[in-house]
């Protein structure tokens, strides 16, 4: 949140487009792929987590057998 | 903004389908175990005086141990103390259903054996129970696994399991480590 505040308020006093040489529309091109890349990412963790768990429970845990 | 209100909204609305289907999958499998494999959380309450276990039926002293009953039934009983298990090495058939009941007269214990799903806390004042078919013949360890004391460390039994052929119970039905 701090972090955040300090943020914004740097870019307050003065576009980051000055700084980097950047126009708007090239940061909106960078935005528009931000989502994808984040869902990818997201995407493929839950995937490696849900194939974990399958693995485990049907090459481990139910081999070892019955339980009640 | 390249990225809109409505568009986050529906990125958000995707995720969390893709999770509830995830979720539900996983669901799924659970209960296709528990179902048609039987594998189920072992689950049995029943109260013994845990101060009296010498003077009851089941968990005397003599009736320890792996029995098949005249049933047929292979029950074992163990009791589970400060630090060890009594008695410390049990036998068991493979490939036969065999029921475990432990109990325990001072403090929580817990066994797991290893490379199986026996898995269950054993509570003072209560019988645990599980049912289960050890498939792989040879010594299983047995250990404590809810730390007990300053013994815990120490506190282990074993888990013989033997071919049918090699499973002779003497004429009350008892079979017993070496």
């Amino acid at each position: 949140m701090l972090f955040l505040l300090l943020g914004r308020s740097a870019l307050a006093g003065k576009t980051r487009s000055e700084d980097t040489g950047l126009s708007q529309a090239d940061l909106d091109t960078v935005m528009e792929e931000v989502p994808k890349g984040a869902l990818a990412l997201s995407a493929s963790a839950v995937l490696l987590l849900l194939c974990g768990w399958f693995f485990v429970y049907f090459f481990i845990f139910v081999p070892r057998g019955t339980v009640g | 903004m390249a990225v809109s209100e409505s568009d986050i909204l529906r990125s958000e609305v995707r995720w969390a389908m893709i999770v509830g289907v995830a979720v539900a999958v996983i669901f799924a499998a659970v209960i296709y175990t528990g179902i048609e494999l039987h594998v189920n959380p072992p689950s049995n309450i029943e109260t013994i005086d845990p101060k009296a276990l010498h003077l009851s039926n089941e968990f005397t002293e003599s009736n320890l141990g792996t029995r098949v009953e005249p049933e047929g039934r292979i029950t074992t009983r163990i009791v589970a103390t400060q630090f060890a298990f009594d008695p410390p090495c049990v036998v068991v058939p493979a490939n036969e259903p065999v029921t475990l009941r432990l109990t325990t007269p001072d403090v929580i214990h817990g066994i797991l054996v290893t490379g199986t799903n026996v898995n269950t806390m054993i509570v003072p004042g209560y019988v645990a129970q599980v049912h289960t078919v050890f498939t792989k013949t040879g010594d299983l360890l047995m250990p404590c696994h809810e730390y007990c004391g300053l013994g815990h460390s120490q506190m282990w039994a074993t888990v013989r399991v033997v071919p049918r052929e090699s499973f002779r119970p003497d004429a009350e039905g008892r079979v017993a480590c070496d």
